[in-house]
Order: structure tokens, then sequence, then C-alpha cells
């Protein structure tokens, strides 16, 4: 049996999105305050 | 949204976790502290650490180590990830499902606690603060950045063993703070020089809140005294379960699902 590969293995590029702009969130609060 | 959560996943994750009996008892102690809590205040005894009532707080963190142990590796374990990525869902998706499955739960018995705890404030005649109604999706944020710590380490680590290192990193840390604080104020009053252990104990409580989520409850505090709001616990807390949902999803497309057998 192989490992699925390809697509099965994308990975969404919705949650970049959202951990990078958390992150830039929370800086700039940090550094606003 | 498909691409992020697979919601058939989800639903059915829900589904078994909820079979747990000590879920449902840890759930009904959640509920006695909803009820118990105190009617005048902003919430943040629900559940935060920030109130020297902990009930609330620790019958959440016990709720959520059970929630999480085991949330994927029960299934890598036991072959069902590997016959439901048979079909069209990704990886991400079927992460993303689990870790929404038990967000469903724990959103559930979190929104018993709290309607509970508005309930006794409207019977005792207290006046609600509108505060309180903040109490739910802030408290989420922090145990929900907690189920995603567990569910990307059950990736990697076997069994229920991603709740032993949960509590045995937080054990690790408190103890090497404890030791380093004491070998400090130690040598400080035998007037030694104390210069690596100031140091050392300086460093740790600087990254100490940054190595898991923060409590945000003080926000509501702050909220209801009128004293300015300090969000950056809960944007880190959003942020680290934004990171820990990735983490997992990163782990497990690289991880070797089946079993080559020679």
């Amino acid at each position: 049996v192989s490992a699925p590969s390809g697509p099965q293995r994308e990975i969404p590029i919705a949650l970049w999105a959202a951990a990078g702009l958390l992150l830039v969130a929370y800086v700039a609060w940090r550094l606003l305050h | 949204v498909n691409a992020l959560v697979s919601w058939p996943v989800a639903v059915a994750c829900a589904r078994e976790r909820i079979r747990s009996g000590p879920l449902w008892a840890l759930a009904a102690m959640m509920a006695l502290a909803g009820w118990t809590s105190d009617p005048a205040a902003a919430g943040a005894d629900l559940f935060g650490w920030g109130t020297l009532k902990l009930f609330g707080a620790i019958s959440l963190m016990l709720f959520t180590l059970f929630l999480g142990a085991g949330l994927v590796s029960d299934e890598l374990e036991s072959g069902h990830a590997q016959l439901v990525l048979l079909r069209p869902v990704t990886r991400a998706a079927w992460f993303g499902g689990r870790l929404a499955g038990a967000g469903l739960v724990l959103a559930a018995a979190m929104s018993l606690c709290w309607l509970l705890s508005i309930a006794s404030a409207l019977r005792v005649g207290a006046g609600l603060q509108p505060v309180r109604l903040l109490a739910l999706p802030v408290g989420f944020a922090f145990a929900f950045a907690w189920v995603a710590t567990l569910a990307a380490l059950s990736v990697v680590v076997r069994g229920w063993s991603n709740a032993g290192w949960v509590i045995l990193g937080m054990f690790g840390i408190g103890m090497l703070f404890a030791t380093v604080k004491a070998t400090s104020a130690i040598r400080g009053a035998m007037k030694q020089d104390a210069g690596l252990a100031d140091l050392l104990s300086q460093a740790i409580s600087t990254g100490l809140p940054y190595i898991g989520p923060q409590d945000p409850t003080r926000v509501l505090v702050a909220l209801s005294t009128h004293q300015p709001v300090d969000l950056a616990p809960l944007l880190y807390d959003l942020f680290w379960a934004a990171a820990a949902w990735l983490a997992g999803v990163l782990l497990l497309s690289r991880r070797e699902l089946a079993r080559r057998r020679s």
C-alpha cells in the first residue's frame, strides 16, 4: 500500500493567510499599545 | 471552507466524542460552575484563571484534555483515517473536520455553562452585566486554542499521550521556573552573585506567556470596570489556534499513513 500523494496533501492557502494575519494583528496591537 | 473543514468528518467526530462518559461528568462540573458563578461578576470566573474561583477553569481544563486526547491518533491507529482518506477528502479537510468536531462539542459544553450562569444571575435578580455575554466567545477562543494544540500533537504522538505531553510540559516548565526563581532568591538572600539564575529567571518569565495560549478573560474584567482593554491575549490565542491548526495539517501531510508490511 503506498501513501497517497498530490492533491491529497494540499495545504489550504486560507490557513496560511489566517495564521499570518492574526500574527500581524497581534504584533500591531502590541506595538500600538 | 470545504478545503479547511470536511463537515461530515466533523459531525462524525462530535458524535463519537459525546459517547465518552468522563466528558459528560466534566460537562456536568462545568454546568455546576456556571450555575454557582458570581452573578454580579463579569463572567471572568467562568472559564478563566484570573480569579481565585478556579472550579470553572479546572473543569474546563480537564474537559479540554479529555476532548483532545487521541483526537487524531485514535483514527490513525485504528485505520479509520486511512479509509476515509480513500474518498476525495484532503488530509487538510479531514484534520479540520476532526478539529471542528471537537470544537462543536467544546462549544456545546461551554454554552451550557454560560447559559446556566446567565440563568442563575437572572434568578438572583443581580442584574445581568452586558459584558457577561462576551464571556462565551472570549473563553472559547482560549479553550479552542488548547484543543488545536492537542490535535496538532496528536498527529505525531501515539494514543492519548498528546494530553500527557501537554500536562508534562506545563508541569515541567512550572517546576523549572520555580527552581530557577528559588535559586535566584536564595542566592540574593545569601548575597552571592546570582547572575546566571537571575538571567534565566528573567528569560523564562519573559518567554513563559508565549509558549501556550494566554488567558484572555481579563478583557472581561477590564470592560466591566471601564479600564483600558488589552486585546493582546485574545489576539494571541486566535493566532495560536490558527498556527496549531496549520502545524497539525503540515505534520499530517508529511506523515506516512499506510504501514508497509514486509
